[in-house]
């Protein structure tokens, strides 16, 4: 809420403020009207307290008792009353009062000048006024009225005195009361003749029927008793009718005292009645017009002291008159004591005559504790004939509510008034459009340093004192207000005093009754705003100044620093309104400092040459204050000698500079120099944000200073390692993004044979290179370009023709705004490594060759001395067959010793391949070490009988557990070598065989197995030198023993294989001891693998028509000798070709397929039968090529089964019947190597079954006939779900028949179906899954199969 | 005390093979009542032969176990429901005891061992 004067003049038009010396400060329109000019007079001048009386003028005492309420006398010759209460403004130390002048009557008003309108419309004297007047005009009428009434009196008085000489009747009595004597008023006051009334009694006469009986006894009695008697009664004329007689009546008597007659005077007093009545009757008429006026009409008796108070009293609630009390006493006993001395001195103001009238108000204290504030006022309406009052007539109000309504009134104009005063900006109102200013608020005299009388008197004063720039606003602000009815503008102005003041204005058109009346508005100070919004510009450019300098020295180009920072120095400079910028380094070594950077505003000379190498103690201010890292300041420099600075006031004097500012260039806690600001022209003081910018200005140059230093050492590196690369032999070369060179060493140019001249600029890719080097540097240049830095090596042509080996370690090059400017490549001649490498690489090929050649030649050999071993073997068995004397069968013995002897040399020499080739794996599958050992035994047995040596199992560790996971066939291979080479060697004595457990961890077991002789033993030599291929310790030994020498490191290879060691222990001519150390896993009984026994169904073979090709005629005729014993028909082809030609002209079964023929290979016929054909006839692939990998390998190439030549019988039956077993012909399960025969493992079992039902054959029966029914079916469901591609659908097949395959333990498919169950669904067709499918659907048709076949 | 022995027991199972083992085992430890299903809803129909055991696969065809397996819990609460499952999945296991199986049979590992001890522990459960 914004309060001010104008509201204060319209609350309390009489309003006036004073000072603490209590002069009058300003005042409301109300006292300029009564009082004239006020202002600086003092209150006592003015003003005396009249009550609280006695008090004096006191500023403090009257500050502090703003809730009393004081009259104050003018002390004008009206001596006019003011009623109101002093409020104390503390901010602005003024105490105002806030009250009205008090007039208890219109008149009074008038006479000082004032109407009702000068008043606030709320001032609680104007409804007083009101009502004193109306209650004035009802006085008046009644005074009116009682003079009247008292001049009748008077007269009928009068007229009465006169008529009783002249007709008032006069009658004497005798003793008994007989008329005596009657005059002639009498007899015409009754109507009566004289005769008729002499003789009479008076009774007689003038008594009647309304004549008050009472009355006349009363006379009568009084006529007896001879006494005087005076009343009123109505007496009867002869006609009847009657008037008011006043009897007097009156003993005479003689001067002796005798009676001598009765005189009675008769008054007709009806007139004087009749105006009694009147009188009676205004009176009533007056007291109820009182009783309008007030709640309560009382009338006062002075001569007896009674007090009548209306019925209305009892409007008083709270307040009980009891009949008999007298009221006026109890009402001043009620009086609020405070009050009392109000109606004591109101009445002996009214007695002494002092007043007429009177009006108070006072409290009165209800009986129930309650207060109630009362107005009295009365009027004199009868006086003695002194003039002193009689009666006093007059009425109480209760003006309570009146009183309380008053109160907060005030109380709001306290409130009011100290915000309007407390209020620094300042309120006005003006006339629109005028703008004749009609009120402020007294901050306004402090704003415009003018006082507000002057301010309201003339109109065109605050338009002067508006800035001359800003004169403009004026009209802006009429315009604006036109338009938009308010505005808000910011301008200067200047005050009187010369001072420049920021103010805003606002304003708004106040339309009063449809009309814009006036503009009510606002001004502000603005100036403290002003100044800090200039102060944060004036920080805001200099730090914009800054920024741009900072970041121009971010992206400096060092060649530029000079310029940028001349350029830096003049924007601050000019920034600061400095004359003179420039920069010092300090040489703190030599004592002195130099000037580096210098800029000068125009005319302003250049001091740079003067300003080198200047001693520090010529400047010793500046470096004092730098050393501490504190500016050095100037403010100004003529003011200096007062300061007592002579010796730098001679320094700057002299150069006529004002003020200055340095400010110290430090890095780390390192002074380098400064930055200097001189102003010359005029005195600049530095604000304290502009020093703080200032440093980080200095903080840049200093950052900037340091950069180019770096720069300048960096060059200097760059230069040294130049020099390095130089003297290193290394051509260097940098060539920029287009590959056109921009600088190559000396070096370089040596080694390119091109001079530097016609390298520089040129494209170097087309200068050096040929096409295809071209396309490796784009390529590179194409990766420098992503950053990546690498080495390659690059052949390159000299212009001599000399061709040379580089290696080249290329860069991206950049500069050093970290832009991609090219690449870089340091250049080193390798030619003569490349040389070398070459020759390494030539003969390493070389070695390859020949390895490659000796594999082959392995092969070769495998093959070429199988085919003729497969006849040989082949052939021998068919011959062993026939019927052969004792003879034949020696020498048929031999032929098969020398061909199985020569079997063992093959698998050496293709074991080794194969462990050269690293082609040799281990297996990991469940063995019984006993069994493998006792079998072993059993092999070796009859050989070293033979020889007559004992041989026998030293130890067998029983805690060797009974299944180990581990290649069964290799350690075969191992002991058997080990034993073989032992008994070849011992001649005598023994061969033993031990079996050690080593080491039993919970889920491994580590053994020993140890071969020892008596043999001939080997020296220390021979064993250190490690058992190298193909060496015998004595050649003679070859010749004496045979053996090709392999045995012990293959033995070697194997057991290192495995992850074993081996040990030999031997002596010369004692004999030997070899160990081997092997750990396996432990193992349990499932581990064991699942070997069926071979299924040969001859039945189903017998018939059959069989293509067997083979290019070797031997091999022809053992396959065709095997099969025709089977009955079976045999087509012959040789190779692959004719093969394929008789599959055209006849139908076959099956087809037994050599693998390496001449014409058509076994592949390409198979490949020809498969795809032309079109036929799914099986193909059993037959090879001497029995590589490690062969197997699958000819199975990917659409053979249906494979076995290695030289074969067994049964393996070919078995093969074959697997194959014609039915359409989905069935893979051959990888064959074991011949050299053991494994024993034999199920493939699957009725164990669990047997178990269960404790071998009950009829349950064993039943479920294998279950599930010969349900895996028939399943497989078929199977094929079909997969291949219709319903994944889902084979993995619930698997899944249902996982528990039946784990029950008959079908070892070969058990994990499988498993794996199938959880992998079909995510793999689809995958290759695994295929196989797994075929594999898994290929075991179960065996298993039934054979089920079908055991006839269970 | 009610001897499971005496009443009926109930395989529900599509795979005849697995049924049949079940079954000779089930006579094995003397349980001659025996019921087979080849699926959920047959045996809910037969709920009403009052089984004291029902053995029943997870994975069938035309029903799901633990759907099953929540039926017959619904409707006959006391009766003892063991999953059998060729699933090694613990999952599987967990989901049926939640469901109120008691117990969960493994069909790769079954043997008439592990089902008598199964079934006497329900035998002991009943008497406590």
């Amino acid at each position: 809420m914004e309060v001010s004067n104008r509201h204060f003049d319209r609350i309390f038009p009489f309003h006036f403020a004073m000072n603490s010396q209590g002069v009058l400060d300003f005042y409301g329109p109300g006292i300029g009207k009564m009082m004239g000019e006020v202002k600086g007079l003092h209150f006592d001048d003015l003003f005396e307290i009249e009550r609280p009386t006695g008090t004096l003028f006191d500023f403090r005492l009257l500050s502090i008792t703003a809730d009393r309420t004081y009259l104050l006398k003018s002390k004008s010759s009206k001596e006019t009353l003011f009623r109101g209460q002093f409020e104390f403004f503390p901010q602005d130390e003024v105490l105002i009062f806030l009250g009205s002048p008090w007039f208890s009557s219109i008149e009074e008003l008038a006479s000082n000048d004032l109407t009702i309108s000068d008043f606030a419309p709320l001032d609680p004297l104007v409804d007083l006024l009101h009502l004193v007047k109306n209650q004035e005009l009802v006085t008046t009428d009644l005074k009116e009225l009682i003079d009247t009434m008292s001049v009748q009196k008077a007269r009928l008085e009068e007229l009465s005195y006169v008529a009783s000489a002249n007709s008032d009747g006069i009658l004497f009595m005798d003793e008994r009361g007989y008329i005596t004597y009657v005059n002639e008023g009498y007899l015409r006051q009754t109507g009566y003749e004289a005769a008729e009334v002499l003789g009479r009694l008076p009774l007689d006469l003038g008594k009647g029927e309304e004549t008050s009986q009472s009355e006349v006894e009363d006379m009568l009695t009084s006529f007896f008793k001879k006494e005087s008697f005076k009343k009123e009664i109505k007496h009867y004329r002869k006609d009847g009718t009657w008037f008011w007689a006043r009897i007097n009546g009156q003993v005479v008597l003689n001067r002796k005292g005798e009676f001598l007659h009765f005189f009675t005077l008769v008054e007709d007093v009806s007139e004087e009645r009749k105006s009694q009545q009147k009188v009676l009757e205004f009176e009533q008429v007056y007291r109820k017009v009182l009783e309008f006026s007030g709640d309560n009409v009382w009338e006062l008796e002075f001569r007896n002291g009674q007090t009548f108070f209306s019925y209305k009293a009892q409007n008083f609630r709270g307040l009980r008159f009891n009949e008999l009390e007298n009221a006026g006493k109890k009402w001043f006993s009620q009086l609020h004591p405070e009050d009392q001395h109000l109606l004591i001195e109101n009445d002996q103001n009214y007695k002494s005559g002092k007043i007429s009238s009177h009006h108070l108000e006072y409290r009165i204290l209800m009986e129930n504790g309650g207060l109630k504030w009362v107005k009295d006022r009365g009027i004199v309406i009868e006086r003695d004939p002194k003039g002193f009052p009689v009666k006093i007539i007059g009425t109480h109000s209760d003006i309570t509510e009146q009183k309380a309504s008053e109160k907060e009134l005030l109380h709001l104009n306290k409130k009011l008034g100290s915000i309007l005063n407390g209020l620094r900006d300042v309120i006005w109102s003006a006339t629109y459009p005028d703008m004749k200013a009609i009120f402020f608020t007294p901050s306004v005299e402090e704003l415009f340093e003018i006082d507000m009388d002057t301010m309201l008197k003339d109109n065109s004063l605050w338009r002067e004192i508006i800035h001359p720039d800003d004169k403009g606003v004026i009209e802006e602000i009429l315009r604006e207000i036109e338009v938009k009815k308010d505005y808000s503008k910011e301008f200067r102005i200047i005050t009187p005093s010369g001072r420049l003041k920021w103010v805003q204005s606002k304003g708004k058109i106040i339309v009063e009754d449809g009309d814009a009346a006036q503009v009510n508005g606002i001004l502000i100070d603005i100036t403290d705003r002003k100044r800090t919004e200039t102060l944060l510009k004036s920080k805001d450019e200099l730090k914009n100044i800054l920024i741009e300098i900072s970041s121009t020295y971010i992206n400096i180009d060092l060649k530029e620093v000079d310029q940028k920072i001349h350029a830096s120095l003049k924007k601050i400079g000019e920034f600061v309104t400095a004359d003179r910028a420039y920069i010092f380094d300090y040489n703190l070594a030599e004592d002195t400092c130099s000037c580096t950077y210098e800029w000068c505003a125009e005319g302003i000379s250049e001091e740079i040459e003067n300003t080198q190498n200047v001693p520090l103690e010529f400047v010793p201010n500046w470096v004092e204050a730098h050393s501490k890292g504190e500016p050095f300041i100037v403010e100004d420099t003529a003011q200096l000698l007062q300061m007592g600075m002579e010796g730098l006031h001679e320094i700057l004097e002299p150069q006529g500079i004002q003020s200055l500012i340095a400010i110290p260039m430090r890095y780390n806690e390192e002074l380098l120099g400064f930055v200097g600001f001189d102003s010359v022209k005029t005195q600049h003081t530095y604000s304290q944000k502009e020093i703080e910018l200032l440093f980080v200005f200095a903080q840049m140059l200093v950052n900037v200073q340091r950069r180019k230093q770096a720069r300048t050492r960096i060059v200097k590196q760059e230069e040294k390692f130049r020099n390095i690369i130089t003297n290193m032999n290394l051509g260097l070369l940098e060539v920029d993004l287009e590959e056109k060179v921009l600088h190559a060493n000396q070096t370089f140019c040596l080694m390119a044979g091109v001079p530097t001249e016609e390298l520089v600029g040129k494209k170097a890719t087309d200068l050096l290179l040929d096409e295809g080097s071209k396309q490796i540097l784009q390529e590179k240049s194409k990766s420098r370009k992503s950053g990546i830095s690498d080495s390659y090596e690059l052949k390159y042509r000299k212009p001599d023709g000399e061709y040379r080996w580089w290696l080249i370690s290329g860069a991206p090059n950049y500069n050093d705004k970290n832009e991609l400017i090219g690449s870089i490549g340091i250049h080193l001649d390798i030619t003569e490594q490349k040389k070398l490498e070459e020759e390494l690489m030539r003969q390493r090929e070389e070695a390859e060759k020949s390895k490659r050649a000796k594999e082959i030649f392995f092969a070769n050999m495998s093959h070429e001395i199988r085919t003729p071993m497969n006849a040989i073997v082949g052939m021998g068995d068919q011959l062993a067959k026939t019927s052969l004397n004792p003879q034949q069968e020696r020498y048929m013995a031999a032929i098969q010793n020398s061909a199985n002897h020569l079997m063992v040399i093959i698998k050496d020499i293709l074991d080794l391949s194969k462990l050269e080739a690293g082609k040799m794996t281990i297996e990991s599958i469940g063995f019984k070490p006993v069994e493998l050992l006792d079998h072993i035994v059993g092999m070796m047995t009859a050989r070293a009988e033979s020889k007559g040596l004992d041989f026998f199992i030293e130890t067998r560790d029983p805690r060797v557990c009974d299944v180990l996971i581990g290649d069964p066939i290799r350690i075969n291979q191992i002991l058997l070598n080990l034993l073989s080479n032992a008994i070849k060697f011992t001649e005598k004595g023994e061969v033993t065989i031990k079996m050690e457990l080593l080491e039993d961890a919970e889920r491994q077991q580590k053994m020993a197995l140890r071969v020892r002789d008596t043999g001939i033993g080997m020296d220390e030599g021979f064993i250190q030198k490690g058992f190298e291929k193909y060496v015998q310790e004595d050649s003679t030994i070859t010749r004496k023993y045979g053996g090709t020498g392999l045995g012990l490191s293959i033995t070697q290879e194997l057991v290192h294989l495995m992850g074993g060691s081996m040990d030999i222990v031997s002596q010369k001519g004692k004999g030997t001891e070899i160990s081997i150390f092997l750990s396996f896993e432990k193992g349990d009984l499932s581990d064991l693998p699942v070997d069926a026994p071979k299924y040969i169904d001859h039945e189903l073979i017998r018939g059959k028509k069989i293509l067997v090709v083979d290019d070797n005629e031997f091999n022809r005729m053992v396959a065709s000798t095997v099969l025709e014993q089977n009955e079976v028909q045999i087509g012959l082809a040789t190779n692959g070709k004719e093969a394929v030609e008789e599959l055209k002209k006849s139908k076959y079964d099956l087809v037994l397929m050599d693998m390496q023929m001449p014409v058509m290979d076994g592949v390409m016929a198979t490949k020809i039968i498969r795809e032309d054909l079109k036929s799914d006839i099986p193909v059993v692939a037959l090879t001497a090529f029995a590589m490690k990998d062969d197997e699958e390998k000819y199975m990917a190439q659409g053979m249906s089964a494979f076995l290695a030549k030289p074969f067994q019988e049964e393996d070919l039956l078995h093969t074959i019947s697997l194959l014609l077993l039915g359409k989905d012909a069935p893979m051959i399960p990888k064959k074991k190597e011949e050299a053991v025969s494994d024993p034999p493992f199920a493939r699957y079992s009725v164990e669990g079954l047997e178990r269960l039902s404790n071998g009950n054959p009829e349950f064993i029966s039943k479920m294998m006939n279950l599930f010969k029914d349900t895996a028939s079916a399943t497989v078929v469901e199977l094929q079909a779900a997969f291949e219709s591609e319903k994944f889902d659908e084979v993995r619930k097949l698997a899944h249902r028949l996982k528990p039946s395959v784990k029950m008959l333990a079908i070892g070969e498919i058990s994990e499988e179906i498993v794996e199938l169950e959880s992998g079909i669904v995510s793999e689809g067709n995958s290759e695994r899954m295929s196989y797994l499918m075929t594999h898994i659907i290929e075991e179960l048709q065996w298993v039934i199969q054979d089920i079908n076949s055991k006839d269970y | 005390m009610k001897n499971l022995q005496t009443f009926p027991a109930f395989i529900v199972d599509d795979d005849p093979f697995w049924t049949a083992i079940l079954e000779q085992i089930l006579i094995g430890i003397g349980i001659t009542d025996i019921h087979t299903f080849e699926d959920g809803v047959d045996c809910l129909e037969q709920i009403h032969l009052n089984p004291a055991l029902i053995f029943l696969d997870y994975q069938m065809s035309n029903s799901d176990g633990l759907d099953i397996l929540q039926k017959i819990k619904a409707s006959s609460p006391e009766v003892e429901v063991v999953f059998c499952t060729a699933l090694e999945s613990l999952e599987v296991a967990i989901a049926a005891m939640e469901f109120g199986s008691a117990e969960y049979l493994l069909k790769s590992t079954v043997t008439d061992e592990v089902v008598k001890e199964l079934v006497s522990t329900f035998q002991s459960n009943k008497v406590a």
